[in-house]
């Protein structure tokens, strides 16, 4: 038995079908793939704090880059408003370069160190290291997975 | 008493395995003492520069068809390496991803009521490594000595066979 297929419509029209086709889905998973990474890190940054603000997980979102291209996380942005970021995924005994182990002047109210200049306030020098939350590595693990489902989603 | 679970499993095998790899390769520091493993996030005050800390962290357990409670479980493991310079963090980081880049086998512990020092080791499959991240940690300048010359290299590991 021959079995022929014959397109129907002009030449090339097809190809410019998929095409379109083909980067409507490559747009849709790369977008889909940066609001999972969004989700993620904050997910984890909000999971492993003590006592989460929301500063930190704020400071990271998606912006898209070009077309196809999505990031989360602007290093320019989380230096800028959050610059312990690092300190907190990494874990570290100092919170940040000039700072020497000592405390901005102020004090301790319901587990928060709060800045102030008042009479009660002071230098504290940190007891303890900060525990590493690797909330960035959770995450890059996390994508492996939901790579395979973007993917993998019709 | 209860055997060891995965998690204390991986971690005691990786550490064994590079501790056992350390001694093989001379991977010493500028005083020709080798390089100690530690297993467990950086804190107790007795660790002494430079070092190599190994932990397991997390675990994804996605299912592995539709349907099916068989699970394809992965383990993230965080290695941290605290370098007295940043001559000695390349060179480690270097030994270290080549070392574990063919993956090392994992063993089952069952601790010993008669001989705690010697638990019984069961020979597992393979551990199976993945790079995720392999990059300096920069804190920043003028921060302390711990934290000057660090490297981070993030893994997730899965066993295969038996």
């Amino acid at each position: 038995m021959r079995l022929t297929v014959k397109a129907l419509s002009k030449s090339g029209t097809f190809r410019k079908w998929a095409t379109k086709i083909a980067e409507e889905k490559a747009e849709r998973a790369v977008r889909r793939l940066a609001e999972m990474a969004e989700i993620s890190i904050k997910m984890w940054i909000l999971n492993t704090s003590k006592i989460p603000t929301g500063a930190l997980a704020d400071a990271f979102f998606k912006e898209q880059i070009s077309k196809y291209s999505w990031g989360v996380g602007n290093i320019e942005h989380l230096n800028k408003t959050v610059p312990y970021w690092r300190h907190v995924n990494f874990g570290s005994l100092a919170i940040s370069a000039d700072w020497q182990h000592i405390l901005p002047k102020g004090h301790w109210e319901n587990g928060r160190w709060v800045e102030g200049d008042g009479p009660d306030d002071y230098f504290a020098t940190p007891g303890s290291p900060i525990q590493a939350h690797n909330y960035i590595e959770k995450t890059i693990a996390d994508m492996q997975i939901a790579i395979k489902q973007v993917l993998s989603e019709k | 008493m209860l055997a060891w679970g995965k998690y204390r499993n991986l971690e005691n095998s990786l550490y064994e395995f590079l501790d056992d790899k350390v001694t093989d390769d001379s991977v010493t520091d500028i005083n020709d003492v080798l390089i100690p493993i530690r297993v467990g996030r950086k804190r107790d005050n007795d660790w002494t520069l430079p070092c190599i800390t190994v932990y397991v962290d997390n675990e994804s357990a996605e299912r592995s068809e539709i349907g099916s409670n068989n699970r394809l479980e992965s383990y993230l493991i965080i290695i941290d390496i605290y370098a007295t310079n940043e001559g000695e963090r390349m060179d480690l980081a270097n030994w270290l991803k080549d070392t574990i880049n063919d993956g090392f086998r994992y063993f089952s512990i069952i601790p010993s009521k008669s001989d705690p020092q010697n638990p019984i080791k069961v020979s597992g499959g393979l551990v199976e490594v993945n790079f995720l991240t392999n990059a300096r940690v920069a804190l920043g300048q003028n921060v302390d000595l711990e934290d000057s010359h660090r490297h981070r290299i993030s893994i997730n590991t899965w066993i295969s066979g038996t």
